[in-house]
Parts: C-alpha cells; sequence; structure tokens
C-alpha cells in the first residue's frame, strides 16, 4: 500500500514558533517523499489541533501521521489516542520534539534551529514511513492480591483491599501475626497498648471472607508478571501454589542490637528500647535513675541514614517511666531531637515539662559508660552546649538503636527480582512520587521493608499500596505499550545478559525447538513487563534483539537521512 | 459497584495522586480547585529534595493525566458551597467561578496578557514579580486557560478598555460570563487543602518588611526557579546584584509559642536544598543555614545533608538568632545570634538572608470545615481524631483527608496518604453505604 | 524589703531552697528551654558587659539551676536586669524575667544577700552590686552620681529612678 504521511508541525505559541521558522519547516515537508498533507498549528494539542489532524486523517486518507512539537514524555499518548479516534492504528504515529530538542537549545541561533528543524521532521518522516502497525498487549489480571509480612501494614493493607471486594492471600512466616508491634509495650503519641490497636485489625483481618491467612508459611518463590504472578508457599513439609494478580511486600524490620556498643551484650543493665519494653512491660517503679542514648548505630559512618522515630520512642519511653515514678531522673542524650510535625513536637513538649532532660552531644565525643561488676554505674557525657562533662549515675542504660533491614530482604529481592538500595531496604521507583511501587508492574511495598516507617504512616503505606494493587484488579486487564523487544530465537546464543540487565524482569528463559527440531534453551521476553527501554538491545552480543518502534533499521534509516543531505549540502 | 462519585478539594500533588489511583480503579472523581490552575505548591518549586528532581518536570505529566483521564473532571477556579446528605449519598454543590474566558476556545496564546493595561501583584511569584488582570496562573497551567481577575479588570470595574476582547483570535473572552452551580452525587469526599505561608512581618526581630535583603524560602524558591520573575538569577532586592553569602534562618514561626508551636517537617530539608542550588547556580556562593535540630528523618535526607556541608559550601550553625539589622551603607543583612556549640555571641554580615517561614493549613479550611461539617484542630489542620486506628478519617464518616492540610508532611508522605484516602473511598463506595 | 525582713536563717537546710527553686522553675517553664540561644541574642545585658561569658546568658542559667539547683549562691543571677526581652522572645515559652526576680526574693528571703545592694539607712534592697558597679563605672556625670544617692523607700538614696531613666538609652543597643 502507498505511503500517505501528514504532518503536523506546531508553534507551541512562542515557545517553537519564536525562535523555529515554522512556515518554512512546513513547506519543506510538504515537498518531502510520500508526504501529502503538511500544515502547522498554534497548539497542536488544543482541541482545534486534535481535531484538525483527525480531520485532515480523514480527508486525505493518511495512513501515517508526524507531529512535530514539544516533548512525547507529556503529549505522545495524547496524539496516539487521537490517530486512533479518527481510526488510525496508533502505532503508525512519530513524534518529533521540536522545542526541547530544538528551539529551546537554540534560542540564539534562529536560522541554525530551522535547519535543524528541518532536519528532524525529514528524520521523522522517514522513521514513520517504516513504523509498522501494532496492536496495545491487553493481558487478565486475576482479581487477587499476595500480602507477604503480617505486622501492622500488611495487615491494613488485607483489611482495605478485602473490603474492596478483592481476595487477599496474606502470607506470614511466623505462627501469629502483628509482625514488630507485637514486641512493643505502649504506642507513641498515645502511649496506649499496642493489643488495642493490633487486636481489632487482627480480628477483622482473620474474620474476613476475602482473606485467607496463610501462617507459618514461607515464600518459595514467585514466577510471572502482573495479573499474572504465581507464587509458591511452603508450610512444613507441604507446598502450595497460588495465583495472584498483584503482590504487596510488607516485610517488615527489625530493631539494631548493638553488640559491643557502650556495653551492650556486656552489662546487666545496658539494653535497647525494644528490650527494655519486653523487660520492663509496665514495671519501672524500682528504676530511678534512666539514661538513653540516641543515634547509637544510627547517623554514624557505617549506617548514615536516621532511623526517623527513635527518638520518639526515647521520648516515649521516657515519659512513661517518669509517670510511673515521678522522682526518677530520666536524661536522653541526643545528637537532634527528631520531633517533626504538631503531633510530635507536642509529645516532645509534653517530655520537657515533666522534667526529663535533654543532653546534647557531638558524635565526635560519644558519652562514656563506667562500668563495675555486671552492671553500668555512671555515664559521662560532654555536654556540648554547655561545654563540660556531666556523669550521671544510673541504674539502667536505654540505647536508642535504629530499625535495620529484616534478615528476608536479601531472599525476596532474589526471588521476586526486586530492588534493593545502598542502605540495605527495598527501594522504591521513585523516591518522591512513587514511593510504595517497585519498577517491576504489578508489586508494591509498604512499611520499614521499605525504611524505618511509625505507625500511622506504615498503616497510609499499606492503604496506599493497596490502592496501587487495585488499580490493575479493578481494571481486570492490563493494556501494555506495543513498543517492546522481541527476540530472534535463530540468533540467540543463550548468553543471559539480557536476563541481567533487564530492570523489569522481563526476560526468562524458555525452550524453544528450533527448525531441525533440537529443543534449545533461548531468552523469552514478556510483552507486558517489557518497558520498551532498549537495554537489552543494546547488550545483546548476538543482534538477536531488537525494539518494536525503534528498531535498528528505523533508527540506522534515521542516521542515514541524516547525514545524506548534509552531505550534500557540503 | 455503585455509581457515585468521588469528590476531592484540593489539586495539589495530593488531590491530583488521589484522583488519578480512584480513576484508574474505574471511579468517578470531580477534582475541586480553588486557584485557576491545579499543580499546587509544588507548581512554585523549583527542584524537589533529596533527589534535586525538576519540580514541574515530574508534576506536569501527572496534571496532564488528570485533564485527560475519562474518570476525572476538573472543576478549577471553584468552591464547594455546601453539602448535604450522608456517607456514599452526600449530595454537593459546587460553584465553578466565571473566568470570563472561554474555556472551550481559550488556546492559550498569551496576546490578551501582553497587551492588558492593568499591573497586579503576583501571588504565584510570591509577590516578587506583577502579572496582569487577565492571566494564566503559571505558564504550564492546567488547564490552559486563561482567567480574569474581577477585583483588578478595568472592563469588569466599569472603566474603558476591553483591549483583551479585541485582541483575541479566537474570540474567548465573555465579560458577562456567570458563576455556574453544579450539584454532584458523590459517595465520599477528600480533602487535600494542602498548605498557606505564615505571614512572617510580625516577627519584627527578623526585618522581613523592612529590611529589603530578608526574604522568604518560597520568594527565593520563585527566585532561583528557571521559570520565575528573574529567570533563575539570584538578584538580591535592594540593588540587584549576586549575593555571595546566604544565611538561612529556620523555624521562623515554627517552634514558637508566640506564633505557631509546631514543627513545619519539611523547612530543615527545603533549606539545604536551597543552598544547594544556590550554590549549583553560583559556585562561589556559601550559605550558612541557622537551625536548632536538623531535622532529616527521610530516606536519603541525611546523606543529602552530608552532601550540602561536604561538597556545596553549607555551613550549619545551631542558633535561633535573636534579630537582624542592616548595614545602612551596603544594606547587607547581618545576623546577631549566639552560637549554641561554641558559646559564642556574634554579629555576621550576609548578602542576603532567607526566612523558612512557618506552613500553616490554608485559610480555606475554616470555611471548608464548617460547610463538611468537620472539626478542625487547633492550628487549624483537619481534625484526625483517631491518628493512629484512622489516620485518614475526619469527624466526620466517608470525609477523609491526606497530606499536609491533616499535619505538615512532605511530598512522598502525602502522596502515600493520598492513596491511602483512595483506598478508603474505593472501600466506601464498593460497600455500597 | 527592711533590714529586719533579711534574717539569716542560720541552719536553713539547703533542701528547701532546692524545692521551692524547683516549684519556680516548674511555674516559669524553664525545663521548656531547648537552648536555641535566642535569649541571649536579645539579651542587653551581655552586650552590656562585652565579652560573651557563659554564666551569664539566660540559657546558661536556665539549664544550670533546671538540674542543679542547688547551684544558686552564683553571682551570676544578679547580672540580669530584668528587662523581659528574652521571656518576650523566648520560643519555649520560658519565663525567664519572672523567675530571675521571684528568684532572688527568695534567696534575699533566706539571707543570702552578698550579691545584693541595699540602703544604708532604711535596708531596702535596690538592685545587684554589680549593676550598681557597672553603673558607677559608665555613668560620669557628677550630679547622676550624687542623685545616684537617694532610696526610693526613705528618700535618702534614689538608684532605681536613675535606673530607669538612663538604662533604656544609654544602654540599650539600636534594635
Amino acid at each position: 500500500m502507498a505511503l500517505r504521511i501528514g504532518i503536523f508541525v506546531c508553534h507551541c505559541g512562542t515557545n517553537i514558533g519564536g525562535i523555529v521558522n515554522v512556515p518554512e519547516v512546513v513547506e519543506y515537508a510538504r515537498k518531502l517523499p510520500n508526504v501529502v498533507c503538511a500544515e502547522g498549528n498554534l497548539y497542536t494539542c488544543s482541541e482545534d489541533g486534535l481535531s484538525g489532524i483527525r480531520y485532515k486523517i480523514k480527508e486525505y486518507d493518511l495512513n501515517r501521521v508526524v507531529v512535530a512539537s514539544c516533548t512525547p514524555r507529556t503529549h505522545e499518548m495524547l496524539f496516539r489516542k487521537n490517530c486512533e479516534q479518527a481510526g488510525l492504528n496508533k502505532y503508525l504515529f512519530e513524534f518529533v520534539n521540536l522545542r526541547e530538542q530544538c528551539s529551546w537549545v537554540h534560542m540564539e541561533d534562529h536560522d541554525g534551529a530551522t535547519e535543524k528543524a528541518k532536519d528532524l521532521v525529514r528524520m521523522g518522516a522517514c522513521k514513520v514511513s517504516l513504523l509498522n502497525p501494532l496492536e496495545d498487549i491487553a493481558s487478565e489480571v486475576i482479581g487477587a492480591c499476595m500480602v507477604i509480612g503480617g505486622g501492622i501494614s500488611g495487615l491494613s493493607a488485607c483489611l482495605t483491599l478485602a473490603n474492596q471486594g478483592y481476595q487477599v492471600e496474606l502470607v506470614e512466616k511466623k505462627d501469629i501475626l502483628g509482625g514488630l508491634l507485637r514486641d512493643i509495650n505502649r504506642v507513641f503519641h498515645t502511649n496506649e497498648p499496642s493489643s488495642d490497636l493490633l487486636d481489632p485489625l487482627i480480628n477483622s483481618v482473620l474474620t474476613h471472607d476475602n482473606v485467607t491467612a496463610h501462617l507459618k508459611t514461607e515464600l518459595l518463590g514467585v514466577k510471572g508478571f502482573i495479573g499474572n504472578f504465581t507464587a509458591t508457599l511452603k508450610k512444613g513439609l507441604r507446598t502450595q501454589e497460588l495465583k495472584i494478580g498483584t503482590i504487596i511486600v510488607s516485610t517488615g524490620a527489625s530493631e539494631l542490637k548493638p553488640e559491643g556498643s557502650f556495653g551492650y551484650g556486656q552489662f546487666d543493665n545496658v539494653m535497647t528500647q525494644l528490650d527494655f519494653e519486653k523487660r520492663y512491660k509496665s514495671d519501672y517503679k524500682d528504676l530511678n535513675r534512666i539514661v538513653m542514648i540516641n543515634c547509637v548505630g544510627a547517623r554514624v559512618d557505617e549506617r548514615t541514614y536516621c532511623g526517623r522515630f527513635c527518638c520518639i520512642t526515647a521520648i516515649k519511653n521516657a515519659i512513661l517511666a517518669k509517670e510511673a515514678n515521678p522522682g526518677a531522673e530520666v536524661s536522653i542524650l541526643h545528637r537532634d531531637i527528631m520531633a517533626c510535625g504538631s503531633v510530635f513536637e507536642d509529645y516532645y513538649r509534653g517530655a520537657l515539662k515533666v522534667g526529663i532532660r535533654f543532653i546534647r552531644y557531638n558524635a565526635d565525643r560519644p558519652p562514656v559508660i563506667l562500668g563495675n561488676g555486671n552492671v553500668v554505674e555512671r555515664v559521662k557525657v560532654y555536654n556540648e552546649l554547655v561545654g563540660r562533662d556531666i556523669e550521671l549515675d544510673v541504674d539502667a542504660v536505654l540505647l536508642t538503636t535504629p530499625l535495620v533491614p529484616g534478615e528476608d530482604t536479601r531472599q525476596l529481592s532474589r526471588i521476586m527480582k526486586i530492588p534493593v538500595g545502598n542502605d540495605g531496604f527495598f527501594l522504591e521507583a521513585h523516591q518522591k512520587l512513587r514511593p510504595v511501587e517497585f519498577p517491576s508492574d504489578g508489586i508494591f511495598i509498604a512499611g520499614c521493608a521499605r525504611y524505618p516507617t511509625e505507625i500511622s504512616e506504615c498503616i497510609a503505606q499499606g492503604y496506599a499500596a493497596a490502592a496501587k494493587a487495585a488499580v490493575p484488579m479493578a481494571q481486570g486487564r492490563v493494556i501494555s505499550d506495543a513498543f517492546t523487544s522481541e527476540i530472534d530465537p535463530l540468533r540467540c546464543s543463550a548468553c543471559g545478559r539480557c536476563i541481567e540487565i533487564c530492570p523489569f524482569g522481563a526476560i526468562d528463559w524458555t525452550d524453544w525447538e528450533d527448525p531441525s527440531g533440537t529443543i534449545r534453551t533461548v531468552a523469552l521476553v514478556n510483552p507486558t513487563e517489557c518497558k520498551g527501554c532498549g537495554l537489552c538491545v543494546a547488550s545483546c552480543l548476538s543482534g538477536a534483539m531488537d525494539l518494536k518502534g525503534f528498531s535498528d533499521e528505523q533508527i540506522l534509516a534515521m542516521v542515514s537521512s541524516m547525514v545524506e543531505i548534509t552531505s550534500q549540502v557540503a | 459497584m455503585e455509581q457515585k462519585a468521588v469528590l476531592i478539594i484540593g489539586g495539589g500533588i495530593a488531590g491530583i495522586q488521589a484522583s488519578i489511583d480512584l480513576a484508574d480503579m474505574g471511579i468517578k472523581v470531580y477534582l475541586v480547585e480553588k486557584k485557576p490552575s491545579i499543580g499546587g505548591r509544588m507548581a512554585q518549586l523549583d527542584k524537589t529534595f533529596p533527589t534535586n528532581d525538576c519540580s514541574m518536570c515530574i508534576l506536569a505529566p501527572k496534571m496532564i493525566e488528570c485533564k485527560n483521564h475519562e474518570n476525572i473532571q476538573l472543576l478549577t477556579y471553584s468552591m464547594l458551597d455546601e453539602i448535604s446528605g450522608e456517607v456514599g449519598r452526600f449530595k454537593a454543590k459546587v460553584i465553578k467561578k466565571a473566568r470570563f474566558v472561554e474555556e472551550d476556545k481559550c488556546v492559550g496564546c498569551g496576546e490578551c496578557a501582553e497587551k492588558c493595561p492593568t499591573k497586579v501583584l503576583d501571588d504565584f511569584n510570591a509577590g516578587l514579580g506583577k502579572r496582569k488582570a487577565i492571566y494564566k496562573y503559571f505558564p504550564q497551567a492546567v488547564p490552559s486557560t486563561y482567567v480574569i481577575d474581577p477585583a483588578y479588570c478595568r472592563t469588569l470595574n466599569g472603566k474603558k478598555c476591553g483591549v483583551c476582547e479585541k485582541i483575541c483570535k479566537a474570540r474567548a473572552v465573555n465579560y458577562k460570563q456567570k458563576d455556574q452551580a453544579l450539584i454532584l452525587d458523590i459517595g465520599a469526599v477528600i480533602l487535600a487543602t494542602g498548605f498557606d505561608l505564615y505571614d512572617v512581618a510580625p516577627l519584627k526581630e527578623y526585618g522581613w518588611g523592612r529590611i529589603d535583603n530578608v526574604i522568604t524560602a518560597m520568594q527565593f524558591e520563585r527566585m532561583i526557579c528557571a521559570s520565575g520573575p528573574s529567570g533563575g538569577h539570584l538578584k538580591r532586592p535592594s540593588d540587584e546584584k549576586e549575593p555571595s553569602r546566604l544565611a538561612f534562618i529556620q523555624c521562623v514561626g515554627s517552634r514558637d509559642i508566640r506564633h505557631k508551636r509546631y514543627c513545619s517537617a519539611v523547612c530543615c530539608m527545603h533549606a539545604t536544598k536551597e543552598a544547594i542550588l544556590a550554590h549549583e547556580h553560583y559556585p562561589d556562593l556559601t550559605s550558612t543555614i541557622f537551625y536548632m535540630d536538623m531535622r532529616a528523618v527521610g530516606k536519603g535526607f541525611q546523606d543529602y545533608v552530608h552532601r550540602a556541608r561536604d561538597q556545596y559550601d553549607v555551613e550549619y550553625v545551631r542558633a535561633r538568632p535573636g534579630r537582624v539589622t542592616e548595614n545602612e551603607e551596603n544594606q547587607n543583612p547581618i545576623i546577631h545570634y549566639e552560637d549554641t556549640v561554641r558559646r559564642e555571641l556574634n554579629a555576621r554580615e550576609f548578602d542576603m538572608v532567607i526566612l523558612s517561614q512557618a506552613l500553616i493549613p490554608t485559610e480555606s479550611n475554616v470555611s471548608i470545615a464548617k460547610k463538611l461539617g468537620i472539626d478542625l484542630d487547633e492550628f487549624g489542620f483537619i481534625s484526625t481524631p483517631e491518628k493512629l486506628a484512622d489516620p485518614f478519617g475526619t469527624t466526620r464518616d466517608g470525609i477523609f483527608g491526606c497530606g499536609f492540610c491533616q499535619s505538615p508532611m512532605d511530598v512522598p508522605d502525602s502522596v502515600v496518604r493520598a492513596s491511602a484516602a483512595a483506598s478508603k473511598a474505593a472501600e466506601v463506595l464498593s460497600l455500597g453505604v | 524589703m527592711k533590714r529586719e525582713d533579711i534574717d539569716p536563717i542560720e541552719n536553713e537546710q539547703a533542701g528547701e531552697i532546692k524545692t521551692r527553686i524547683t516549684t519556680l522553675i516548674e511555674k516559669n517553664n524553664l525545663y521548656f528551654c531547648l537552648e536555641c540561644g535566642k535569649c541571649s541574642a536579645v539579651c542587653p545585658m551581655l552586650e552590656f558587659y562585652g565579652s560573651y561569658v557563659y554564666d551569664r546568658s539566660p540559657r546558661a542559667v536556665v539549664e544550670r539551676l533546671s538540674f542543679d539547683p542547688e547551684g544558686f549562691d552564683d553571682e551570676a543571677l544578679w547580672y540580669c536586669l530584668a528587662c523581659q526581652e528574652c521571656t518576650f522572645f523566648c520560643p519555649s515559652g520560658v519565663d525567664f524575667q519572672d523567675f530571675t526576680i521571684a528568684l532572688r526574693a527568695l534567696l534575699l528571703r533566706h539571707g543570702f544577700k552578698k550579691y545584693a545592694l541595699f540602703c544604708p539607712v532604711c535596708g531596702t534592697y535596690i538592685m545587684p552590686k554589680k549593676e550598681f558597679e557597672n553603673f558607677q563605672k559608665t555613668m560620669n556625670d557628677e550630679k547622676i552620681g550624687e542623685l545616684l544617692s537617694v532610696c526610693p523607700r526613705c528618700k535618702t538614696t534614689g538608684y532605681v529612678e536613675i535606673l530607669h531613666r538612663v538604662a533604656p538609652i544609654q544602654k540599650r543597643p539600636k534594635r
């Protein structure tokens, strides 16, 4: 079929039109091979511009469309959809960026920018000629979600998903639900028992029709992709396979036990905050002199992050100890008090009010413990703001430590091909705008598995991950972009580079029968998971990989087109 | 599932995120925003910590997704007028204020604003520049329709003009446009009204308003932003010279019983970010940040602060300055403080002083709370009675809150809360309450 | 306060004073001090005394006395002018002015008067010794020097009047 290309060049207000001579580019475009229609628009993305394109598609019977305007990042979907509305396959559309890649970077050189715009349009027309019609890939989504980890984040996610009507498979390796909160005596800032918060939630989750709880169960493996995961569970000697559509990782974290620091493990009366809660529960009346040391194992060279809520934990335990024993002397040695926001700042003031003493020390001059036998008797600290050493008698020394990544993190990362950051916690897709998502579609994260997070934020993240999981399950299917990579199994040498390099875990091994009848193991791209980034194409030594929509043929044709006119001019 | 919709009040990043999540789930959303464009505070920022992403670049795709999503109806320049009913069965009346420009005709070309004779102090640019009486809230506004400010427009105030109407090729200007009232069937409401900036003029000791070269952090953000009034160049107000010694004073109005007792949570980080950006623009520039506690608690935040200190010439001084005076010869501000670590009283001269102002709940919270019949807490934030058991609830069933309007928090936390509130709203709708 | 009011209680238990000081500390919110240093920065007396000495600034006194109420036998407690700048500006709500005045009254009641000045005629408490020394040093005018000897009570010495008239104009730094 003969090519009939339509080219639409945008002024983008003055963004492009103020630098590039758009009418000249339109004139030039009109003369390119196979172009039957070319025009300029003030704002191609406006209602006028879009309907104009649809009209021209019909009037000129266009079978290829090029829009030369701003950035595909924000507008590609819009123009593709517009073509589709006019009855043209949306993958027969090419976007040329005349703004970020032309007018905005050549603001001083109007003539040069215009010439470059012509080059870019010519290259775009060349590429669009080689584009093939493609179909979006739709795959079904199973309306079930697997939540790994039954702590406060996981439980919250379970409850809301179940309430929204989805099936939830809760997998917990212990024989009891509740996670880290179970070990905590009272929670900040309400100072209520943690069971007040946990028990009703656990009850709601366990009695919900839509929830199946797998306790004392381990996750052995996960295969598949969004909408269609298969998880292998192990309980005792039995294994079981689950089919789910989405996965939420909420495996939590654990408190750092700072062996060797400040006499921990050496002296009876040196303990972490959690040890303190477990040992004394609410019976503090014999403790008259308590010293807490903050930032133990946090904000140091080996572990640069801040534990986020450990200051508040220390304050909580200090307040409780003081309430139980008003005459007690409680001191908190700190390096900053991280009581952000409205609730925590007031909580801090509450601690100040009852006479808890806050002493600031510098990381270069940490406190020194002075022991006698198997107890610590005194703590010496250089009060940075006062300029002298202070010695405090103690009955108990509490070390405030941060949460560290859970022991299962590395293993889970391997099983599900989800990334782990430098700090050892799971790494989300984008720190600002996608905090509960992984780059791999269909897998989400909530709670301390991502970073130390206080209770209300854990609950919020549980609900947020649930919302993200609910989206594909609500839609019932996932539509993936057709620009995915594709392998020619004949050329695949099974080196495995592409599998390793894919950030989305979209490539896996498969068995393939070659024309001679031999079964070979080759790589296979899952088009649903593939994001079309092209890393596999670049890494393939055998030339077996190609990317639809950015194929070698198409790109090389663009390069030829760019070079041939230049050499003619020269 | 019930075919009710969710009403989201507030079109900042939280409102936008909640809208997209719900819309993707197949639920209809009305996103109501009182300003002429969605985008909120993130649109005013240059870069965001700790990744130093260009704020508009990560925000714009979400704004456009909102506009184009078939399940989201954007109601900008609109406000909630009244609401009745109960969870699952609300009826809301939203007033869409007249823009005096037809939304379906305006192409956003800007010729009207070029010729408009009336200049007005620009609120988007924190008072640092001027806009016209007919204006687009900011260049990448969504929707991109212009709007006429009835307080300043000559024609609307009975004076002779009509220039924009004459000039507009699309014939989109309509001085006779009226406010529109929409009655909506709503199943649940999500509040995402964000924050306003505390007026620091009453803190006379710091000299904002009296000393030219003392500005607020938001003014600094607009200054350093490439699309701001000075094109990303730092020009100090008194003489437009490039400053090379910056000072940031933290907790101005925050953690202060005379103003706002609470901590605004993000200022330690945004001051560090601003110091880093300033140094990136001007490699010889140094910054001093006067703080009490360096609250860098989020993921990657401690590393960010260390980088600022080690690579970007940022000095951290633990002090809460007593007052700022002015060197009358060169208008350099002088900060008088006690360095609490060195235990020394000092008076240091800088080229420009930036006050990290307290961030307060939006003033519209008061009227919204009244209309919705919910409580605010003593600071004016949306009251969350069960902060642990139900972090998104308010004092009324079916009405949820998310983001800064509940309590000071940064963008990742707001976005999480927004998605969480979306889950709650989805629960309400699917339970068919 | 008359001379006969100041009755040194010989075997006064330091414990009782400590308890009363603790009460004063709680009443005036001294525990809320975050050591931000704003009080020191606005205190006119620090500039008046020249280079900063740790002992004298409001936050130093607050820090010391909050947790060491026995440190009340201290000249530094008598330097404060009680001008109220620190109380006004303190973001945490510490009322140092009220505390200082009440503390001094308490100490005087218990006979700790070695740092204070009294009218040689009627025995009225006038001002901290240190303050008087500084005024003597800085006030050159003979007439003012004479006036300094008129007491507000018995009218034979007049320190307090001069203090209020002279100090705000001469001694307070420009804002």
